[in-house]
Formats: structure tokens, C-alpha cells, sequence
């Protein structure tokens, strides 16, 4: 389980636990509407952050149940806004799912102040052709409001209400975002006939966190239900005060894996019609027995004739188990073309899949399975959810964390995962989306996690013979060999980019002054073996020469010429996915009657543990010059703390491929 | 000169109009078989059959039937026959119909409902648009075969017609067509590239028919595929004369009567509140000077409003109201600069909305042909000597500033009497002026001390406000920082003054301390002297046949001291370099001034704009030139 090891605190609270009260002196903000006060005009930075564009000064939710029954949430946000880059604040918007009127906004109102010439507040409230509606697609609308006479200084509110006739459809919320946020306030009040679980993550400290009753009046037929009028109702209360901005850098996995945040599950309720108590959330076990009931997704495995003829296609009569997996994960990633589309949902029958050559991953992987099912192959899908959508909550069994499925497949004793969406993908290559990400092993039997990990690096290896003339001018071959992601990627280029290009790519030679002529790569029908390269270099002036001696840098390839940590500090790990191993062996030819004035030294450049290293060694050998250089990353994740020893690894490696040879003609050497 | 006389002549013996025999099923039409070898040289999906049939049925309504055939031979290139059809509420699509043929041309299967997608298709940057999509895909898994799709667009209300692009990606095309159908007492107004290429008139019932028929057009290299495609293919533009569009009746068939009917769309929107009229007024009365109280102006607009996308109403080309974008303190390029107009109405200046051709290729456009080709909109005052722009969709920026991506551009400007094409002024080099001046000191772990004063202006200073202004500390930082790219660089201060919007001028002052800027042996250490600007791009060896586009001219002067330990002498110096072409000047020297200082001068003056293609190779050596001398190295040694 190594990816949980920054898993933020997860605090799970359960119904029906021991209530303390919490005697909390209410520092809350006098929330009410269009009562702003004239210190948040006046107000003109925030020293806590002189980075805030925008500050969050409150942000407040609250969902209860209406006399319909229905979830209704209303928010209620005050925003300073300091600078112009913080206009953005003032343009909002919130998706709804509005098929068969599942979800509706209401009561949408939006307001701007401003502090006058003669020291009044002024306001301007939104109207109606401000406020947008844009249709997603047949399930989905997305709302949006912009304020008007937005201005450095300014304050703005809004507030709107969404109710939800399905009790699925619980907000969530977040109490942390891209400004500082002073109060965030969100309290959810449920009678007890219906259960919800709430789970709390993030760093930051909560000023409170409670469970306690409260009382709600209901009426009309609700008030049946509830039985009691009023009713004690459950209430969630969440308070985080003083949240600092959460702001993204680059190689972070996701920065919501940051954020303090509360999130809700409907985990339990009495049936309207039948009185009859209903188990919505329950354990892992019954999220995996649940999947493998469902017909959109666990039925999915069935084998129709097909299926079958097409895996006995696939496998043409091959005997080893192996081979009859990646022959059947061949033809799909080769014959199904993945249309971008996550998610657990299946949309159309292995058969149709046969016949449309597309589909969602769920639709991919089902059929991979079906197919390995007809070869009799134990096989099983495993869900997760993608590195970008966030860390699965162990706490908090639900199938709506996941938003992926691959295939699982047994053989010998040993787990391989399939993930079928690209086609120059060897089977044992996980997409870079999945490393790292717990998968839910969905199978009879006890729950079982699988860690998605990848032992492929980016691996790429070279060797160069150039020759160089007493002009500067470089010439030659070099030849490269790309295995696991170096290969992955280079592959997934060869639709769209010219040899050339990915050449150039692959030898990091874009700015190096040498140019590419022309490349001829191997390997490219099969994506299990290593691709190779054979290029023709030229570079022109390539070295300098001035008062008879030649100044040239031997790396011809493999060179970093950028580096990819230019800031200083970092607050979250460096996450790069996979390691590395680039290893370059270069002769190089003088030009007649040239030899080395000076033997540089070699170059050992290394990290505590091995996580990463350099080295490189030039060795002269008659009128030619050997170098051999080898770059391993070995670890995938630094943490903030070694980010400046990475950050300094990168910049002394820069500097030692930026080497210089200096080159004397033989009868010119001074004694 | 016009873009007519660019088109190379070259392309045009492909071409071959042909009377193609009707009938032909579509069995024999998209058997592989049957293409020819001369479209098979190069390993590539092919374009069997391209033809937009254009039917004017009124001047408000009309059609447009496409056809589309590819021949994908690998995987690869099976995602590239998607089809993204857009449209909105005046073009509907009716009627995609499609289906996958074999190697043979029999059919494999149908389009089905489930092979269209329907999406949102608002830009990022906007908050209202009327614009969705329907994606359609189609895949087979045997190679090769041939994807057809027809589908009919419905026009209800029109302005922009379709432009017809012979070859409109790298692909070859077997045959391509363009048809356009008028009632017979109508003439059609169109373009073409290539002068000498007319098209074929037949008559049909009560209609006439114009056709450009083009076939076996090989395929375009990637570097081809860079260049505009109307210096490499065939390009028909058409456009109605009169047209209906919502509510509304123009005429397209002049600058003029276009202009015309753009100003109808803003008649009555120019009236302020009382409020803004008193803010007008006490500004007429503090500030006689025309100059200053149209930069007052500006200013109160700048101040007020902020651009926000909301393209609604005659097709998005109806601005909103002064009243509205003054009481909400928002609006798109034409509210706001309708806005301004209002304003300056108020200050007794005479102004115009001025539509204008934004961030396009400046040689693309068709002066000699009234059409739509705009896509955004600015302020025109007409003043002595020199007129006035104003771009009101940045609240930041110099009053009569254009910018890159407005200036050399063909506006319209609409005045009372109507529409009037001009172009706008272009900025000399000198406008564009970027001056590093540095001092740095190396120490004998190679460390370099550096303190950098730059100093911007013009489109170049444009550019670095673009990026800081707004940029919080943090982020201001990291863009000095990623600007420079020096590996092992620290930004211990940094000051920046001038990037408010009335100064012309951005000064950026950095300290910087560099770890291992100059690398090395034992006895030797080398550094590149270009530490500030350097250029490491050489442009590919190609045969070029358009122009080659710089945003502007500018002038880049680089004046760095370098001081290095007196353990050290200069062994080699980059040699002294002067060159002059078309393109421009270019000049970089390295002397030793004092003992263990030396002074490194560069100047790069780019002169040109649109540079023609004839001038390619002298463009390439030029800034290969310039490569070679930013990457030279000093050189210094043990004593």
C-alpha cells in the first residue's frame, strides 16, 4: 500500500457515536446579506499571503431536507477581491445533473460592492441576462454567473440554491481553494431516517467538527415519515478558519489530494413506500458483491459466439497462457479505438464493441475480459480512480470514488494488469494514469487491493560515432534502442510526428547544434520489443575554433539543456511517475593531426540512496575519444524536503554534460 | 502587394478540370484498386472525394452538402476521419449520413446513431456562446478502407458563406469539388488564389451553377503543411451580396454597404446614463486638449470595465448597449468598444468601431473582396497627423497602443457613410526596443554574480507586462527565472518599474547568482558571453513558398561586462560577427576592455514582416548565423 504514505488524516465519523458537545466561542462572521463591512473595503492587501489575488471571506453551506424530501443546498460566499488577477472570482458556475429535473438551481443572486468617491458603499446587484445556462450533454447543465463592475478592491456575494430530488446527490465540499479562505462553513442536517456518512480529509485543523441534533419541523407528507414533529435531525457541522491557498506546481499528481475537504454518502435509509430499512453503504465486500451483480458492469463478462470466434481469431492457435493473453490484448488495443471516456459505466455489449471498434474504457476492458474468459483465462476487472481524479478514501467504501477499470488477469501464481486504451502499449506497460493508484480487485472471495505498480522505467540507450573536421564541422551515426515508456512514448509520436522529430525527441538533440538528417526505426510492428533508431547527425560549426585550437562538447546526445526545476522552492513532492535509465557511449574522431590538450575529469553526481545519479567518464584512445555517461532516476517521489537536493543534482548534471573539450593540433603542443 | 500574385502558378498544372462521369457507384468509386499510383508515393491516408455542393436558395437561406471519403490504410490514422461539425442557431446539420467501405468498395456498414456525439462547444475564454458540436466517428479494423460521410448544413440567416480549400490537410485527394448554385438572376461574388482559374458555368433548371473541380493533389510535407495553405492550394472564398441575418438586412458586396450595415446594429446603443455623462462632462471641462481628454477617456474605460465573452444576439455581432456595458462594467470587443465610442461622443471626439482582422497572418487577407473576415474589434480617431486606435478590451495598456496582433491589420472602419478598409500602422524596430545591460562577476568555481537592468519597449514591453502585471511574487519570480533559462540560477532580488498602464516603458533590474555558469576542466573554464538573449532555433532546410511572418520588427541590444579572476586569461574569444540581410542586421563582439574584463555586445535588428518566400534561404542562414555566434564560448585558462 506505499502510494497511502501521504494519504492526508482521515477522520471517519459514524453515526450514532458519542456526541461531545463542542463549546466553541463563535468567532463566525456576521454573514447576512448585503450587510458587507466597511473594513473588507477598506481593506487593501493581506499580509498573510502577498500572494492572494482574492480572499475567501466566508464561504458557507448548508443542505437540509425540504417538505418534499428533496436535498437542498444553499452557499453563501463573500469574496475580497485585492487585485484584477482576481476577477476571475467573479465569474461562477456549478453543473447540475439536469436530466428529468434530477437537480435545479434557484434563487441565484450575485452582488458587487464598491467603496465610493464620498466614502459610500455602492452596489450592483446581477440581473437575469446574466446568469447562463449551457447544456453538457443529455445528462448535465452548467450554470454561470459573471458580477457586474468588478474593480481592485471590491467585495462580491452570491449566493444560490440547488435542490436535488435524488438523495444521491449530496454536495460535497471543499473548504480550501487556489486564495486564502478565512471561514468555510458547511452544515448538512438529515432526519434520522435517512443516514449519510461524512468523511473529513486535508491538512488543515478544523475549528469544528461535530455530529449533533438538531430539531426541524416538517410538513405534509414528509411529516409522516419522520414520524416526530419536529424531528431531532442528524447534524453535520464543519468549520476551518485562516485556510491557506492551495496553488498547484509542476509533476504534482493532484493538488485536491491537498485539500481539506468533507464528503457525504448516503449510506442507509427507511423506504418512503414500504417502511422497509434499505443498507446503501456497507463495506468493501458489498461495493465488490454489488459490481458483480450489476448489469452494467459484472454481467458484462459473459461470452457470446462473437466474443469467442474472435478470441480463437486472436489466439490462432497458440498454447502457452501467456501468449493467449497478449494475444488477445493485442487485437483489442489494436482494434478498438478508446474514445477519452471514463468511468465504471459500460455503454454498449462486447458484440457491439466487435462491431463499432470504439468504446469507454469499461467497455475496452469488458471486452478484454470476455475474450480472456472465452480462452478460459481467470481473469477479473479491478476499478481505481486515476491519478489526476485523486487517492481512493479507504475509509469510506463507495464505488463513485472510482472512475477506471482494467483487466486483472491470474497466470502462474502471479497478477498481470491490462489496460487495453492504447495501442502501441505492451501488455505489461501500465498508462502512466494508473501508476501508483490502489485498484479494488473485483472478484468473489475477501476484498483484495492491488497496487498498481510498475517496474517499466524509461529506459533508452545510445551510441554515437561522430567524426569532427579541423572546421567544427560533427558528422555521423548514432543509434539508440528505447524500451518501457521511452519506447511507449516515442510509439504513441509515430502517428503524428516525422522520424526525424521523434529522433530528435529521443535524443534530446532540439538546440543541441546538431541536426537530424535522417532516422530509420526498427521494432515499430511489434510494441514488445525495444524500438531502435538509426540516425545520421550533421552539425555544422558544431565546434569553435579560434587560434588553432577546436572547442567542442563531446555529449553529442542525451544532453539536458533545460532544466525542469527553475523555482527555487517547492511545497509537494516531485511525483514523476517512473524512474529512468539513459546510458550514451559516444566515440568521437578528431580531426588528423588533433589531439586532447586536457583530459577533463570524470563526473560522479549522486543522491542519498541511489535515487538518482550521474556519471560520466571520457577516455582518449588514438585519434579517437570515448565518453560514457549513465543518468538513473531510481526513485519516482521526493518530497518537498529533498526538492532543493534535487533541484541542485539536476543543475550539476546540466553542468557537467556541459563539458568542453579542448583540441590542439599534434605539432603546436606547447611544452 | 496581393495575395493573388504570391500563389505560386506551380500548383495549377495539377489541376485539371474534368467533366467526371455521374454514376459511378460507390462500389467502384472507393475500390483501392483503382487509385492511382501517383497519389500512392508516399505512405499516407488519401482523400478519395471532397465536394461541397452550395445551393442559395434566398438571401436568407441556404444549404450546404458535403462529401467526404477517406482511405485510411493504418491504425494510426484511423482517429483523423472523425468528423467535428459545428453549429449554432442559424446552421443546422441534417442528415450526416456515413459508412465504411472495404479495400473493394463494398460496404461494411452504415453510419449509426450511436456513432454522433453531441457536445457543448463554448471557447474557454467565453461566457456565452450559441455553439455546439457533433463529433462523428467511424473505425474498421481491416486495411485499407475508405470512411464516407454526406451531410447537409441548413443556413437559416446568413453572413459568412464557406471558403472551399482543395486540400485542406497534408492528405493527397483523388478529387475535390466545390459547386455553388444561385437563383439564374443572380451573379455569385467570388475569390480565388489563383487568378487564372475559372470556374466552370453550367445552367441548371432555373439556377446557375459555378464549379472548381481540382484532382490527384500529392501529399504536403509537414514543413509544407506550416506554411498557409493558400500559397500551396487551391482557396475559393464566396460571399453573398444582399444577405438576412436575424432581424436584420445588409449587403455585403462593398466595404462600404458591409459597413452600413454594422452601424445599423449599433444605432441607439450609444446613449450614457446621466452619471456616465457628468463623469464625461467634468473631464471635457478639466481637460481642453483633445489628446489628453481622449487618454482621460480611455482611462475611465479601462478603469470601469473588464472584457467578458458573451456572444449573443444577430449572430453574436450585435454589441450591447453603452447604457449596459456602463451599469455592469463588462462586455465583449464590440460592447466595449462601442462603449468607448459613446464616451468619446460625449468628449466631443468623433470616433468609429473599427472590425478588424486580429492575431491573423496580415497577407491573408482579401482586401479586393468584401466579405466577413474579422474576428474582433477596436476603436478608430481619426486625428492630425496621425490617427488614433484604441483596443478597449485591455485595461492595461498605453491609450493609442495596437499591439502586435492589431497592427499591419485590414480594419473596418464604420463611419456614418458606411464601411472604409485601411490598414493599420505598423511599429518600427525601434518601437520595439529590449536593452540588457549587465554586469557579472565569475568567480573560480565558475559561480557567476550577475546584476541585469533590462529595459522594454513597445510590443516587447507588451509582452513582459502581459506576463507580470498581474502575476503574484511567486509567479513573477518564476517567470524572470523559466525567461532566462540558466540552469543553476537564483533570483536573490528583483526590481520591476514601468509596468503600469500608461508608461511605455518596463525596467526589469534582477541580481542573480548563477551556480557553474562557466564549466570546466582543471586548468581551463569556458562560458557563453550571450547569457541574456540567445537564439538556439535554425530554421529547417526547406523550399518555401509563403511568406515568412514575424509578429514585428523589433531591436535587441545586449551590452554585458564580464570580469573573471585574475588566476584566468582569455585563451579564445568568439569571433567578431556582422551581418546584414533581408531579414535584418545582426552584429556580436567580445573585447577585452581591462585586465580580466571583457565587453560583450550584441545587436539583433529584425526589419522585416512579411518576408517573401524568394528570401527564405538568406532568412535561414541569417538566424543560423545568429546560433552559431550566441552558442560561441570564451574561453579563459590558468595562468
Amino acid at each position: 500500500m506505499s502510494s497511502f504514505r501521504l494519504l492526508p488524516i482521515i477522520i471517519l465519523l459514524l453515526f450514532f457515536s458519542i456526541l461531545i458537545p463542542l463549546h466553541v466561542f463563535c468567532q463566525a462572521p456576521a454573514a447576512e446579506w448585503g450587510n458587507v463591512p466597511m473594513s473588507d473595503l477598506t481593506m487593501s492587501s493581506f499580509p498573510n499571503d502577498t500572494n492572494a489575488t482574492a480572499v475567501v471571506l466566508f464561504d458557507i453551506g448548508e443542505t437540509h431536507m425540504n417538505d418534499e424530501l428533496d436535498l437542498e443546498f444553499t452557499r453563501f460566499t463573500r469574496i475580497k477581491i485585492l487585485k484584477d488577477a482576481g476577477f476571475s472570482w467573479g465569474t461562477q458556475s456549478a453543473i447540475l445533473y439536469t436530466k428529468d429535473n434530477y437537480q435545479q438551481i434557484s434563487d441565484i443572486e450575485g452582488a458587487t460592492y464598491t467603496l465610493g468617491g464620498d466614502g459610500k458603499i455602492l452596489k450592483n446587484e446581477i440581473d437575469d441576462k446574466a446568469i447562463f445556462e449551457e447544456k453538457l450533454d443529455d445528462y448535465r447543465t452548467k450554470f454561470k454567473f459573471t458580477l457586474p463592475k468588478l474593480s481592485a478592491g471590491c467585495v462580491i456575494e452570491y449566493k444560490f440554491k440547488i435542490r436535488s430530488t435524488s438523495w444521491n446527490f449530496i454536495e460535497d465540499w471543499t473548504f480550501q481553494h487556489n486564495e486564502p479562505v478565512l471561514w468555510s462553513e458547511y452544515t448538512v442536517r438529515i432526519p434520522p431516517q435517512i443516514h449519510y456518512d461524512g468523511v473529513t480529509r486535508g491538512y488543515e485543523k478544523f475549528f469544528v467538527n461535530e455530529v449533533t441534533d438538531a430539531p426541524q419541523s416538517f410538513h405534509g407528507d414528509a411529516s409522516a415519515y419522520v414520524h416526530a414533529n419536529p424531528v431531532r435531525c442528524n447534524q453535520y457541522h464543519w468549520v476551518i478558519k485562516d485556510a491557506p491557498a492551495l496553488r498547484s506546481e509542476p509533476y504534482v499528481t493532484s493538488i485536491q489530494d491537498y485539500a481539506s475537504k468533507a464528503e457525504l454518502q448516503l449510506s442507509a435509509y427507511i423506504d418512503r413506500q414500504s417502511g422497509v430499512p434499505v443498507k446503501v453503504l456497507k463495506d468493501w465486500e458489498s461495493v465488490v458483491n454489488e459490481l458483480l451483480i450489476s448489469p452494467r458492469f459484472g454481467r458484462r463478462v459473459e461470452v457470446s459466439g462473437d466474443v469467442r470466434r474472435t478470441a480463437d481469431a486472436a489466439m490462432n492457435h497458440v498454447v502457452p497462457q501467456l501468449d493467449k493473453v497478449k494475444s488477445i490484448y493485442d487485437y483489442v488495443r489494436r482494434t478498438i479505438v478508446w474514445n477519452g471516456t471514463n468511468g465504471l459505466t459500460v455503454y454498449q455489449t462486447p458484440d457491439e464493441v466487435l462491431k463499432t471498434k470504439k468504446g469507454s474504457i469499461a467497455d475496452i476492458t469488458f471486452l478484454l475480459l470476455s475474450m480472456l474468459n472465452a480462452a478460459d483465462i481467470p481473469c477479473y476487472p479491478v476499478v481505481l480512480s486515476t491519478r489526476d481524479n485523486g487517492q481512493i478514501q479507504l475509509v469510506y467504501p463507495i464505488v463513485n470514488q472510482f472512475n477506471y477499470v482494467i483487466a486483472g488477469v491470474t497466470l502462474n501464481g502471479a497478477e498481470i494488469y491490462l489496460d487495453a486504451t492504447d495501442p502501441h502499449r505492451p501488455y505489461d506497460v501500465l498508462p502512466f494514469k494508473v501508476i501508483g493508484t490502489q485498484g479494488l480487485i473485483v472478484r468473489q472471495g475477501p476484498v483484495q487491493w492491488a497496487t498498481m505498480a510498475t517496474k517499466k522505467k524509461y529506459v533508452q540507450s545510445t551510441t554515437a560515432a561522430v567524426s569532427l573536421s579541423a572546421e567544427g564541422k560533427i558528422e555521423g551515426t548514432v543509434d539508440g534502442l528505447a524500451d518501457g515508456y521511452a519506447a511507449v512514448n516515442s510509439r504513441d509520436d509515430l502517428d503524428s510526428k516525422s522520424r526525424n522529430e521523434i529522433a530528435e525527441k529521443i535524443f534530446s538533440t532540439k538546440g543541441s547544434g546538431l541536426t537530424i538528417d535522417s532516422t530509420l526505426i526498427e521494432g515499430e510492428e511489434s510494441s514488445e520489443s525495444p524500438l531502435k533508431f538509426h540516425s545520421r547527425v550533421v552539425g555544422e560549426d558544431y565546434a569553435q575554433s579560434s587560434a588553432g585550437l577546436l572547442y567542442v562538447n563531446p555529449l553529442v546526445v542525451n544532453r539536458w539543456l533545460r532544466t525542469p526545476f527553475a523555482t527555487p522552492v517547492r511545497k509537494y513532492p516531485v511525483d514523476m511517475g517512473y524512474g529512468s535509465v539513459i546510458s550514451t557511449s559516444i566515440v568521437l574522431t578528431l580531426p588528423k593531426g588533433y589531439q586532447l590538450r586536457e583530459l577533463p575529469r570524470d563526473q560522479m553526481i549522486t543522491f542519498p540512496n541511489n535515487a538518482l545519479s550521474y556519471t560520466q567518464s571520457i577516455t582518449p584512445e588514438g585519434n579517437t575519444i570515448h565518453l560514457t555517461a549513465r543518468f538513473e532516476v531510481n526513485e519516482s517521489e521526493f518530497s518537498p524536503r529533498l526538492y532543493s537536493r534535487v533541484r541542485d543534482f539536476y543543475s550539476q548534471m546540466i553542468s557537467a554534460q556541459n563539458i568542453q573539450l579542448v583540441l590542439e593540433q599534434a605539432s603546436k603542443k606547447p611544452k | 502587394m496581393s495575395i493573388v500574385s504570391r500563389v505560386c502558378v506551380a500548383s495549377c498544372c495539377l489541376i485539371i478540370l474534368l467533366s467526371r462521369g455521374r454514376g459511378a457507384s460507390n462500389e467502384q468509386r472507393y475500390s483501392v484498386e483503382r487509385l492511382s499510383p501517383k497519389l500512392m508515393a508516399e505512405p499516407s491516408s488519401i482523400v478519395r472525394n471532397f465536394t461541397e455542393h452550395f445551393t442559395v436558395v434566398d438571401h436568407k437561406k441556404a444549404e450546404l452538402v458535403v462529401t467526404l471519403a477517406t482511405t485510411v490504410f493504418k491504425s494510426g490514422d484511423r482517429e483523423k476521419t472523425d468528423l467535428i461539425l459545428y453549429y449554432n442557431r442559424f446552421i443546422t446539420i441534417e442528415n450526416i449520413e456515413g459508412a465504411i467501405y472495404d479495400s473493394k468498395g463494398q460496404k461494411v456498414r452504415s453510419l449509426s446513431g450511436e456513432d454522433i456525439q453531441d457536445y457543448s462547444a463554448i471557447s474557454d475564454y467565453s461566457l456565452f456562446e450559441d455553439t455546439r458540436a457533433k463529433v462523428v466517428t467511424l473505425y474498421h479494423d481491416v486495411y485499407p478502407y475508405t470512411i464516407e460521410y454526406v451531410y447537409r448544413e441548413k443556413f437559416d440567416g446568413y453572413l459568412n458563406w464557406p471558403v472551399w480549400t482543395a486540400q485542406s490537410s497534408e492528405y493527397p485527394v483523388e478529387y475535390s469539388k466545390f459547386e455553388v448554385e444561385v437563383p439564374q438572376t443572380d451573379s455569385l461574388r467570388y475569390w480565388c488564389n489563383i487568378d487564372t482559374l475559372l470556374p466552370a458555368m453550367s445552367k441548371s433548371r432555373d439556377r446557375k451553377v459555378y464549379r472548381w473541380e481540382a484532382q490527384l493533389l500529392p501529399k504536403l510535407s509537414k514543413s509544407e503543411m506550416e506554411e498557409d495553405l493558400v500559397h500551396r492550394t487551391i482557396v475559393v472564398r464566396i460571399a453573398p451580396g444582399v444577405f438576412e441575418l436575424d432581424r436584420t438586412t445588409g449587403d455585403l458586396s462593398s466595404w462600404q454597404s458591409f459597413g452600413q450595415w454594422y452601424r445599423q446594429l449599433t444605432i441607439g446603443k450609444d446613449v450614457l446614463p446621466p452619471d456616465a455623462r457628468r463623469a464625461v462632462e467634468e473631464i471635457n471641462h478639466v481637460t481642453p486638449n483633445i489628446q489628453a481628454r481622449i487618454t482621460k477617456l480611455y482611462k475611465y474605460l479601462q478603469s470601469r470595465t473588464r472584457y467578458v465573452s458573451i456572444q449573443l444576439g444577430i449572430g453574436g455581432w450585435e454589441p450591447f448597449s453603452a447604457t449596459y456595458v456602463h451599469e455592469r462594467g463588462y462586455g465583449d470587443c464590440k460592447a466595449l468598444s462601442n462603449y468607448m465610442v459613446a464616451l468619446l461622443k460625449a468628449g466631443g471626439v468623433e470616433a468609429y468601431p473599427a472590425l478588424i482582422s486580429h492575431a491573423t497572418p496580415a497577407s491573408l487577407f482579401v482586401e479586393n473582396f468584401p466579405s466577413n473576415q474579422f474576428n474582433h474589434c477596436i476603436v478608430c480617431v481619426p486625428m492630425h497627423p496621425d490617427t488614433l486606435w484604441l483596443e478597449c478590451t485591455d485595461p492595461y495598456r498605453p491609450a493609442g497602443f495596437l499591439g502586435g496582433d492589431n497592427e499591419g491589420r485590414a480594419a473596418m472602419v464604420v463611419t456614418s457613410g458606411g464601411g472604409q478598409l485601411i490598414r493599420t500602422p505598423c511599429t518600427s524596430s525601434d518601437d520595439n526596443l529590449q536593452i540588457h545591460h549587465g554586469n557579472i562577476v565569475l568567480d573560480d568555481a565558475g559561480t557567476a554574480k550577475a546584476l541585469l537592468v533590462s529595459t522594454v519597449e513597445g510590443n516587447e514591453r507588451d509582452d513582459v507586462r502581459a506576463h507580470l502585471l498581474l502575476a503574484t511574487p511567486e509567479k513573477r519570480q518564476q517567470w524572470l527565472l523559466d525567461d532566462l533559462q540558466l540552469p543553476g540560477a537564483d533570483l536573490i532580488t528583483y526590481r520591476l518599474s514601468g509596468l503600469e498602464a500608461d508608461s511605455m516603458r518596463t525596467t526589469i533590474g534582477m541580481d542573480l547568482s548563477i551556480d557553474r555558469y562557466a564549466s570546466g576542466s582543471a586548468e581551463r573554464i569556458f562560458f557563453q558571453p550571450a547569457m541574456v538573449e540567445r537564439r538556439t532555433y535554425v530554421p529547417p532546410d526547406v523550399v518555401r513558398r509563403s511568406p515568412v511572418n514575424f509578429p514585428y520588427r523589433y531591436h535587441d541590444v545586449d551590452s554585458l561586462v564580464y570580469h573573471f579572476p585574475p588566476s584566468y586569461k582569455c585563451e579564445a574569444m568568439p569571433k567578431e560577427v556582422s551581418l546584414s540581410s533581408p531579414v535584418g542586421t545582426f552584429s556580436s563582439s567580445v573585447r577585452e576592455i581591462d585586465a580580466n574584463t571583457l565587453l560583450y555586445v550584441r545587436d539583433l535588428r529584425v526589419n522585416a514582416i512579411a518576408l517573401a518566400p524568394a528570401y527564405y534561404g538568406e532568412y535561414r542562414k541569417f538566424f543560423a548565423d545568429v546560433v552559431k555566434s550566441d552558442k560561441s564560448k570564451v574561453v579563459l585558462v590558468r595562468n
